[in-house]
């Protein structure tokens, strides 16, 4: 090892770069309507312990290139409150945030430079088209979903640097950065059923905004994710029309049969939003709920709290393996 | 589907092991710190010690400068002068009592050659030096030019003066020339000039 290398080793990095997946022990989950925590036995793949707090109206405002938390306040002590009923955790965290704050895409290169440098520089051009911020500002991460002979295809998302460093000042308590940032519905792809060939749509309404993902077997195929404009009953007809409109873009553009179509709602939805959304679909809609396997050891009350706010935690334990 | 990204930036080599290094840099830090405490202080007192010896010395220095000017000052005091001007002049007697004749003879035969030889001598105080007469006799003029030659070079003579100088008529062919000279003496000259 030379002295360049070792002086870059030590040295902090200029343009930071991101890691790969971990999972902590503790994990927040910040939401426009809510905060979830959730602390996590990885060893035995349980969730040991699951809270949740509401925030007021306004509080998180979810965007990509503007400031988020409008009442940092309100949201610290969410998070205090939260990280005290999990148990408080002096090691590194992991952030779950809300998928407007994060722009994915569904990119396709000829071929992709080995350098990481190199190709990570190609993932951030190519994203700054559809960044509303410069690229230099994006902190970047994709993973390759399929190399064939003309083309490789990577699933890339971007946020704004300052954005995260809003979220992180939300830990008062915790000196080191989060040790894990993803979007909430990312935490979600684990628990679609692995080995299917055909198309699977996931549906993730959460806290005024809808993100739909199609997959086909192991690749993501469509990610979309659109702000739900007025936070009222006329949501629900909002959301059926926009996946009404995904299930015919499946059909049309990406030549795909949609074979099961999964829906989580959080906060829990008060009508049947599942029947309406198979009714506009036409295909049968299934309710995301694979938390048994991982919440043996909660108590019925958190249970709840799991199946109802808490799914993404379930998520990221089914990732691990 | 497995997800394998991560927006999180994972910590540098610095921040992972700042932590594991701090405690024994820490320590190391202070054991470095201490052995310098230490070294300082130690190196302080000896410069205090050698701070107090040299100004003992000069105190003791001065002390002798005070004790030497009175002395001079005592000296410069009549009774003291006179006592100095007696003991001059008895050193002096004493020194004129050193000198020998048989050395002063050795001394001037030692610079002569073979043709000349010493027909009289006479050794008288002059002041402070000693005034030295002698007569020798030559059997040629080479002979007496190099003895006087010689005798200025002499560190036992100076103001070579000739002061008288004939001729004697010994055979039918032979004639000797007798020169008198007055020169100062200074015994033992040789040796203060560390020949």
């Amino acid at each position: 090892m030379n002295w360049e290398t070792l002086k870059a080793r030590l040295l902090p990095r200029r343009g930071e770069r991101t890691g790969s997946f971990v999972l902590p022990s503790v994990v927040l989950d910040m939401q426009p309507g809510f905060v979830a925590g959730a602390r996590l036995d990885r060893s035995s793949r349980q969730v040991r312990r699951v809270a949740v707090r509401q925030l007021e109206a306004g509080a998180l405002e979810p965007l990509p290139s503007r400031p988020n938390l409008a009442k940092q306040e309100v949201v610290r002590r969410a998070v205090r409150e939260v990280l005290e009923a999990v148990g408080n955790s002096s090691g590194r965290l992991g952030i779950l945030l809300p998928d407007p704050s994060v722009r994915v895409a569904i990119l396709r290169f000829e071929t992709l430079p080995d350098n990481r440098d190199e190709a990570e520089a190609l993932v951030r051009w190519k994203m700054g088209g559809i960044l509303p911020f410069p690229a230099e500002e994006a902190r970047v991460s994709y993973q390759r979903l399929s190399k064939g002979d003309q083309s490789v295809e990577l699933l890339a998302m971007a946020l704004r640097n300052s954005v995260v460093a809003e979220y992180e000042a939300a830990f008062e308590t915790v000196s080191a950065g989060p040790a894990l940032v993803l979007p909430a519905t990312a935490a979600l792809l684990p628990l679609l059923p692995a080995g299917s060939q055909g198309s699977q749509v996931l549906v993730h309404v959460c806290s005024g905004s809808v993100t739909t993902v199609v997959t086909v077997g192991d690749g993501i195929s469509f990610w979309r994710n659109r702000l739900l404009e007025a936070h009222t009953a006329e949501d629900d007809a909002e959301v059926v029309r926009e996946i009404a409109r995904v299930v015919a873009t499946c059909r049309d553009h990406l030549k795909s049969e949609i074979e099961d179509l999964w829906i989580y709602v959080r906060p829990p939805a008060t009508r049947s939003l599942d029947k309406e959304i198979a009714e506009a679909a036409g295909r049968h809609v299934r309710l995301l709920t694979n938390s048994a396997s991982h919440a043996a050891t909660l108590p019925p009350a958190e249970k709840k709290i799991l199946e109802g706010f808490g799914m993404t935690f379930a998520g990221l334990l089914e990732n691990q393996n | 589907m497995k997800v394998v990204l991560n927006l999180a930036i994972p910590p540098s080599a610095r921040e992972r092991y700042a932590l594991y290094w701090a405690i024994p840099a820490t320590l190391l830090g202070v054991t470095g710190l201490a052995f310098l405490l230490l070294f300082t202080v130690r190196s302080f007192r000896e410069y205090k010690a050698v701070q107090k010896s040299v100004a003992e010395q000069q105190g003791r220095e001065n002390t002798l400068r005070a004790q030497e000017m009175a002395l001079r000052k005592q000296l410069e005091e009549p009774e003291y002068r006179r006592l100095l001007d007696d003991v001059q002049f008895v050193n002096a007697l004493i020194e004129k009592k050193r000198v020998s004749l048989t050395g002063l003879a050795a001394d001037i035969t030692d610079l002569m050659p073979d043709e000349v030889r010493l027909t009289g001598l006479a050794l008288a105080p002059e002041g402070q030096e000693l005034a030295v007469r002698f007569v020798i006799t030559g059997k040629s003029e080479e002979a007496i030019e190099r003895f006087l030659s010689d005798l200025e070079d002499s560190p036992h003579f100076r103001d070579v003066a000739i002061v008288n100088q004939g001729f004697e008529q010994t055979g039918a062919a032979s004639e000797l020339e007798n020169i008198a000279c007055t020169a100062h003496y200074m015994p033992g000259e040789s040796e203060a000039s560390g020949e």
